[in-house]
């Protein structure tokens, strides 16, 4: 039933000391008294009365993780406020009345599993006298045990919030009202059974058909501000639940809420017979941040004291590293210009980067400097040129104005080639080593709901020079249940070539593995202009050989990039031999930053994956303040679903989270928690050990 | 009033030949030859009496742009009147008399406390060359409602009240917003807070605040509301 994709989270292992993220909780400082209790969650997630959605949408960002239990069904959830005007929520639903699967060595005595997305949309908001509207649908995708859509109407008054909504599917199986479509036409009058594909895609041709109810209900917000209370009318039966035909003895549903700090505690009573609870934690993608223990900034001394870099030439890289977090490859003075190249590793805010470094770089910038540039390099990649205009710096910066604004001091551009030219910068060259942890999960598998591996990446690599490397990365499993895997590759028949579902024989192969060991040739041809080419062992599955371009201007809204790679398929019985499967696959790469999605990138992959499908892979990701990346992605390609097999076309989500939120020190790694609901063969691509959008990330900083 | 602040302005001209920045503190002119720092200004005055700080406001007399911005404003009024209803168009036509009316200099919106500027350097700026208007002043006792309304009223400030509850006292005139009303702060803020049945905020006036009743427009009245927003902007300028 569900998947069994494993999605890995790797972290970097960063020296700091750890604690949780403070979440600033600014709206209840404002004023001593305690704010209302806000909205709260219904039992499948999302901003809702108990087993309804209401019009409704928390502040943006807002992020919800819920729990919640009646009975026959438990629902763990994560709901997402993306826009003012977007509510997502993902579900997984445990069925305690049916088992998994009827084969108890398939999957145990464990109970049955489904996974679901909602979304909701506001179409108007509320006004004096009209109410604000919503467009849900939820479990759209998947199975669809809860599939529905919905109108949903909010209105409030004083401490009542009244809404009332019209549901089909699950949420109007009673058939209380008419259906209006099915008025206008006859075939929205019945909705067609089961769902299409192999599960998992969207069912259009469901929308809107079949019975329809209307539900409401009001919330009131009692004199005692954590508490609300909710009366709510359902329009389910509960006659075709996927739990079996559910006694209802009333439509009506109350509960209460109890608010806690960032914590929601709810009691409900349901369908007349029924006692229901949930646990919710809140907290805010945009407010949540970190205590910092950093150095203070380097103060600037007017006049200024010139301390002689000739007799300071090792005071100054580690001034610039302590206070500034910037490892000085060279420097230089050129007429009125210093110049300073090098790379910025800690501070993930580009602005107070800019800023420290040109503090730190003050008591040492010679009288009758009028221009600092300030080259951010990556590897051997000239990312960033930082134009300080100095003398407007040191007044900004030491607050000799009345509105100090350092970040117009500077512009940031691609590097000039007078600006590279002017220096040869010393040549990379050497064995490095690495270590990264990862965890590697599974949610919803017949063995056991939740399968984990954990471990080490160790990297080991030699740089010949600047543009050439040799790259190895060996896995090394510490941690893992992965041996409770009762089969290996599943047993759908698919007309597809295997290059992904092999993925248990490869991850239970060995403790030890090979994850990869390539040789990697990068440059910079022109400023603006990326290349790079790559062979070997690329990824746990596949070896090869691959070439990359991209074209990236700084702090431009577009990047554009085209990949092409050979790859064979590695052999999941030993490190370094090869299947027969071969494949050419690669995309033209299209990154943009639209002005109308605020913080947001979208990315289009056009070209043909691993199993030599063609199409596009078109990927979401919205950045909020605190850092936090959120993005989903789906691969539509000329698979058909029957082809495709479970869950119909390819698509994940993923969570990347900034160190930085973890750490009182600041710090610049990321860890990424994807979630891939189904894993199959159609629409996957390589995994490329080295993108050039990641090498070349500060040129438009959406990461960081 | 405009005859003598024309003359401190005039001797504002004559004393800048001499001096980079010259302050107006309540009426007593300093002149500075180097651009001071925040604190340097303040120290003379600031333990003459109790101040409030957080009303304590720097008008820079050398920039005209909140001038500039007043006639903006006053054609945008004269535009926007045309599409509206002859009600609305009397009660613009009286608040751009009122507006004209008013004494303006262009705020420096920053925060002005002697005690914050003497332990946080970030809060001891240098003053930029020019001249400029301090307004200084003991905790104020009243709330002023302004805007659509049938006539401009002071009330006394209230402790622990919402802004809600002025509302019944304030004779808010036909054409008027009810749902909102856009708060000026007396540290040159502007917020806009719900107070209808289905929007109500809790939110506290802070003394010496003055907030604006804004007109309402149809469904398609994106000018209005505009209009509202600039009216109450350029309330920030306004000197005492």
């Amino acid at each position: 039933m569900s998947g069994n994709t494993i999605t890995i989270i790797s972290l970097t292992l960063i020296a700091s000391v750890v604690s949780l993220p403070a979440s600033a909780d600014v709206a209840a400082g404002e004023t001593w008294q305690q704010p209302d209790s806000g909205l709260s969650q219904m039992a499948h997630g999302g901003v809702g009365l108990i087993q309804t959605p209401t019009a409704r949408m928390a502040e943006e960002g807002s992020l919800f993780v819920n729990y919640t239990d009646n009975e026959e069904y438990r629902f763990w959830s994560v709901s997402i406020q993306l826009y003012d005007w977007l509510e997502s929520t993902v579900r997984y639903t445990d069925v305690r009345t049916r088992l998994y699967s009827a084969d108890p060595g398939f999957s145990g005595d464990q109970t049955l599993k489904d996974k679901g997305i909602d979304v909701k949309f506001r179409l108007l908001k509320e006004s004096t006298y009209l109410p604000q509207v919503a467009l849900g649908f939820r479990d759209f995708g998947g199975t669809g045990f809860f599939e529905s859509e919905f109108i949903s109407l909010s209105k409030k008054w004083h401490k009542l919030d009244f809404h009332l909504g019209i549901g089909w599917g699950y949420l109007g199986n009673a058939g209380n009202t008419d259906n209006p479509f099915c008025q206008l036409k006859d075939s929205f009058c019945s909705r067609p059974i089961g769902f299409s594909g192999r599960g998992g895609s969207i069912d259009y041709d469901q929308f809107f058909k079949g019975p329809a109810s209307l539900f409401g209900g009001v919330e009131y917000q009692t004199p005692w501000q954590p508490l609300k209370l909710k009366l709510e009318y359902e329009g389910n039966n509960y006659q075709n639940d996927r739990a079996g035909e559910i006694t209802q003895d009333s439509r009506w549903n109350i509960g209460a809420v109890y608010q806690w700090g960032d914590a929601r505690f709810d009691l409900n009573y349901q369908r007349g017979n029924t006692l229901g609870f949930g646990v919710h934690y809140q907290f805010n993608l945009n407010e949540d941040n970190q205590y910092k223990i950093k150095p203070a900034k380097t103060p600037i001394v007017t006049p200024r004291v010139v301390k002689p870099l000739s007799a300071e030439e090792k005071a100054f890289p580690s001034q610039l590293f302590k206070d500034a977090g910037f490892v000085l490859k060279a420097y230089k003075t050129e007429g009125d210009e210093f110049i300073l190249y090098g790379h910025s590793i800690y501070y993930r805010d580009d602005t107070e980067a800019t800023e420290r470094i040109a503090r730190a770089a003050l008591p040492y910038t010679p009288v009758g400097i009028k221009t600092l540039r300030i080259v951010e390099l990556s590897g051997n990649l000239a990312l960033v040129e930082k134009v300080v205009d100095v003398a407007r710096f040191e007044q900004h910066a030491s607050y000799a104005t009345l509105t100090p604004d350092v970040r117009s001091t500077y512009v940031r551009q691609s590097p000039q080639q007078s600006t590279l030219a002017a220096v040869n910068l010393p040549e990379m060259g050497g064995f490095y080593s690495g270590i990264e942890t990862f965890w590697v999960q599974s949610f919803g598998n017949p063995e056991s709901f939740y399968m984990y591996q954990g471990g080490v990446y160790l990297g080991l690599g030699y740089q010949a020079n600047d543009e050439l490397s040799l790259r190895t990365t060996t896995k090394i499993t510490l941690l893992e249940n992965f041996d409770k895997f009762n089969f290996g590759v599943d047993g759908q028949n698919t007309p597809l070539p295997r290059v992904r579902t092999f993925v248990r024989e490869y991850v239970t192969r060995s403790k030890i593995t090979l994850d990869n060991a390539y040789l990697h040739w990068q440059q910079q041809p022109a400023t603006d202009w990326f290349v790079q080419a790559y062979g070997g062992y690329l990824e746990t599955m596949f070896g090869g050989v691959g070439a990359e371009v991209l074209y990236r201007p700084v702090d431009s809204e577009w990047a554009l990039g085209v990949d092409v790679n050979y790859v064979k398929q590695r052999s999941y019985e030993n490190d370094f031999d090869f299947f027969d499967y071969t494949a050419v696959t690669g995309h033209v790469n299209l990154y943009w930053h639209p002005e109308f999605l605020p913080n947001t990138r979208l990315t289009v992959n056009l070209g043909q994956f691993l199993a030599k499908d063609k199409g596009a892979n078109i990927g979401f990701a919205k950045r909020f303040d605190s850092g936090i990346v959120i993005g989903a992605y789906a691969a539509i390609t000329n698979v058909s679903s029957e082809e495709y097999g479970e869950g119909s076309f390819s698509k994940g989500f993923y969570l990347s989270i900034p160190f930085d939120l973890f750490s009182t020190y600041p710090s610049k790694g990321r860890g990424m928690i994807p979630w891939v609901p189904i894993g199959r063969d159609g629409g996957q691509p390589l995994n490329r050990p080295v993108k050039l959008v990641d090498s070349t990330e500060p040129r438009s900083g959406f990461f960081d | 009033m405009i005859r003598s602040f024309c003359l401190i302005l005039f001797c504002f001209i004559t004393v800048s030949a001499y001096a980079a920045v010259t302050v107006d503190i309540n009426g007593q002119r300093w002149h500075y030859k180097e651009p001071p720092r925040l604190t340097t200004v303040l120290t003379p005055v600031a333990l003459q009496q109790d101040w409030y700080w957080p009303t304590a406001s720097l008008f820079s007399l050398s920039d005209a742009s909140a001038e500039a911005e007043r006639q903006a404003l006053l054609q945008q009024i004269e535009q926007v009147k045309v599409q509206q209803g002859s009600e609305l168009q009397e009660a613009l036509t009286q608040l751009s008399y009122h507006i004209a009316g008013w004494q303006l200099a262009t705020r420096r919106v920053l925060a002005i406390d002697y005690d914050l500027a003497r332990l946080d350097n970030r809060y001891n700026p240098a003053f930029d060359t020019g001249d400029y208007l301090l307004q200084l002043t003991t905790r104020p006792q009243t709330v002023r409602f302004w805007g659509a309304v049938d006539q401009v009223l002071t009330l006394p400030h209230a402790g622990v009240t919402p802004v809600t509850a002025y509302l019944p006292a304030i004779g808010r005139s036909s054409v008027a917003d009810l749902s909102y009303v856009l708060i000026i702060t007396p540290t040159g803020e502007v917020k806009q807070v719900g107070v209808a049945s289905w929007n109500q905020q809790y939110t506290e006036l802070m003394p010496g605040s003055s907030v604006y009743i804004p007109f309402a427009g149809g469904l398609l009245s994106g000018d209005l509301m505009q209009l509202n927003k600039d009216i109450a902007g350029l309330a920030r300028h306004r000197v005492k």
